[in-house]
């Protein structure tokens, strides 16, 4: 997977979970976003890792993420060349 | 799958085509492409697709059309949002109009049993009852295994009576069986073992709901997909939901499936091919003999999809054929060929000629005089079925494609065939379609339409509702009738029953029979006396089922309405009329048969003055001795 497939792979999934009508940027997050609620963001780790074919910690599904925080979690395991 | 959207899935084109009809706001055919998928397919952008169509056509204030409206309320004992969220789609997807209320989850009791709550307020017209195994508090082994399960079964059943009494018809998730456990293969010797007393509490859940409470098998669900797939432990311990993100599409859409059941919207037909689809091989070339069926590998896979098909059958699914061939060609297997396992009986309608398959099929809908919607179509040939799906799309089309090893299970797959309950009615349905089929044959040759009805010899029953069986039969038909259906009120076994408590009702119900078939019981009228004048009694219901449309049941019904009318010490009968999206041919039916309008009621309501003009008179029906 080439970094360029990884980024927009990853908008997609943010896109399809919170709503195709929204922009993102890396610090958004439960505070911005304004779908995003916890149940949101387990929702959206499960979307990442099922497209990624990645596990992430199970703090990623509760703790405080953020757009940025979750690409670098999942750019890490999923190794985009 | 639309062709072009099943491969456009895999390369994220069918996704970017449907965002391309959202942002030009063309919701009504995104939802066009997303409607069949929901209905079979559990990928997750499927779904979320479907959200992000419902809710951007929300903001601009459209939303997918819908044959029925249902207020759903749901009891979790866990997070139910997802599932809430899940089940909106699934019930859109299933044509059902559905507003949600998700009580706080834990809140059981609390929304059922005390007065005044949320979900009282709410006034559902189902509630989802959907707890976990994990609430069941049952140990590995325990040694009170009977007094547990009668415990449960009085929880569950007090909650049920006490929904009953909120008048929401309830729906009820069964427990999923515990997979994991450490006596192993050993559970299943002991009755008091955790999965032993989880099946025990289910198999009494599924004997004490009766036709009043509808079960939806989850512990099925989860052993079709597979129970360590069903369930996502890390789920449960960080965010209480007991379902995996995998088994969430399925969950929702069997659901809504039972519900849909429940309001009428199940399939009443389904409409087969022949040739390597009921048997291996064409007809026209290998001679009735020559077929695959009943022997060989593809043969046994044909004679279990004819033994499925004939299953349906016995649940009150009629079956027809649409198949390209000769009639006589057609007819050949099922005359000659003993491995066959349908007869030429079991088919309410047979359509075997050389029209394309949209023309067949519309033949049989007419024959049958069912709407569309009430039809599945089933054929090995993936462009017969694209075709139908095209021509007419309110038709649910299945395309048994590959090996027909795949045919029973790509069928049992259509969320279509729930059955809220099997009443004495179904048994005898089919027998009467084909009455009605052959009915049709005589009326092309009998002349007068009087001809006809005299030839038929019609025969009616007219009994009341209290008589047993009958409430069922008549909550199915204020449910399922569309057409033939003057006020279009819509109401459950339980709503009927209460209507009939103070006897201020008249109520009629009408079984007929001719000398073709018995059609069971197919009509209801109801009347009420009018509030502002008591010597005034309305025509509340008035219904029949479409096989005895056109045999001047509904005179019968209402003469016999009429008399009761009269002997009540009712003056006058009012017949009024509620327009609906496919009852136009009963719009004139008052003043046909001779009521006057009532001045102002702009042509809805007639009256029939019966201390002048006495009763309705049927000619053509004859009530049985």
């Amino acid at each position: 997977m080439t970094l360029a497939d990884f980024d927009a792979t990853f908008e997609e999934v943010l896109q399809d979970v919170l709503g195709w009508d929204v922009a993102f940027a890396d610090d958004d997050g439960p505070r911005t976003v304004e779908a995003w609620d916890s149940l949101m963001q387990v929702r959206l780790v499960h979307e990442l890792e099922t497209r990624f074919g990645v596990r992430l910690p199970d703090d990623a599904l509760l703790g405080e993420q953020t757009v940025g925080s979750l690409r670098s979690l999942v750019r890490e395991r999923a190794q985009p060349a | 799958m639309p062709p072009a959207l099943e491969r456009g899935a895999a390369t994220g084109d069918g996704r970017s085509a449907l965002r391309a009809l959202v942002s030009a706001g063309r919701f009504a055919e995104a939802w066009g492409l997303l409607r069949p998928l929901l209905r079979t397919r559990d990928e997750a952008w499927v779904w979320s697709a479907a959200r992000n169509v419902l809710r951007a056509g929300a903001r601009n204030e459209w939303s997918p059309p819908s044959s029925r409206s249902a207020r759903l309320g749901i009891l979790c004992t866990y997070t139910g949002a997802d599932l809430a969220d899940h089940l909106e789609i699934a019930c859109r997807a299933l044509d059902i109009d559905v507003e949600l209320y998700a009580a706080p989850y834990g809140q059981l009791e609390q929304e059922v049993l005390a007065s005044g709550t949320p979900l009282a307020a709410f006034e559902p017209t189902h509630v989802l009852v959907a707890p976990t195994a994990a609430d069941l508090g049952l140990p590995e082994l325990a040694d009170d295994g009977g007094a547990r399960v009668d415990e449960q079964e009085r929880r569950w059943r007090s909650l049920w009576a006490g929904l009953a009494g909120v008048g929401a018809r309830v729906l009820q998730h069964s427990f999923v069986v515990p997979d994991e456990t450490p006596l192993g293969h050993l559970a299943l010797r002991l009755p008091d073992s955790r999965p032993s007393l989880v099946r025990r509490v289910n198999d009494r859940l599924g004997a004490a709901a009766g036709s009043d409470v509808l079960l939806v098998d989850c512990d099925r669900l989860a052993s079709r997909l597979g129970k360590d797939r069903w369930s996502d432990p890390r789920l449960w311990y960080s965010a209480r939901q007991p379902f995996s993100y995998a088994a969430l599409p399925l969950l929702a859409r069997e659901t809504a499936a039972v519900l849909a059941g429940d309001l009428g919207l199940g399939a009443r037909c389904v409409i087969v091919d022949l040739d390597n689809t009921l048997w291996g091989g064409i007809v026209a070339e290998e001679g009735p003999g020559g077929v695959v069926v009943g022997e060989g590998p593809d043969g046994e896979a044909h004679a279990a999809f004819q033994e499925y098909l004939k299953g349906l059958a016995r649940c009150g699914v009629l079956l027809a054929v649409a198949s390209k061939n000769d009639l006589e060609a057609a007819r050949g297997p099922f005359e000659t060929n003993v491995r066959m396992r349908l007869g030429l009986e079991d088919f309410a309608v047979f359509v075997a000629d050389w029209r394309r398959k949209p023309e067949q099929v519309e033949e049989i809908a007419r024959t049958l005089g069912l709407p569309l919607e009430s039809f599945v179509f089933a054929d090995d040939n993936p462009a017969e079925c694209a075709e139908v799906a095209a021509a007419l799309p309110s038709v649910d089309t299945v395309a048994l494609a590959g090996s027909p090893s795949t045919f029973v299970r790509a069928l049992a797959a259509s969320p279509r065939f729930e059955a809220p309950a099997l009443t004495a009615a179904d048994a005898g349905r089919r027998r009467s379609y084909q009455g009605r089929a052959q009915a049709e044959d005589l009326r092309g040759r009998a002349g007068s339409l009087e001809a006809f009805w005299s030839s038929l010899r019609m025969r009616a029953v007219v009994g009341d509702l209290d008589a047993h069986g009958a409430l069922d039969r008549a909550a199915q038909l204020t449910q399922k009738t569309n057409q033939f259906n003057l006020t279009l009120v819509r109401r459950t076994r339980e709503e009927l029953r209460g209507l009939l408590e103070p006897g201020a009702v008249l109520a009629k119900t009408l079984a007929l029979s001719d000398r073709f078939a018995d059609h069971g019981l197919i009509g209801l009228a109801l009347a009420v006396a009018d509030p502002d004048d008591p010597r005034t009694a309305v025509v509340d219901t008035l219904l029949l089922s479409c096989r005895v449309i056109g045999r001047t049941a509904e005179v019968h019904l209402l003469a016999h309405l009429s008399r009761a009318a009269l002997s009540a010490g009712f003056a006058r009968l009012r017949g009024v009329y509620v327009p609906g999206p496919r009852n136009g041919l009963v719009a004139e039916l008052y003043p046909k048969l001779g009521f006057t309008a009532v001045p102002g009621s702009a042509g809805r309501a007639w009256e029939r003055d019966l201390a002048a003009h006495g009763p309705l008179e049927s000619r053509w029906i004859e009530d049985a001795p």
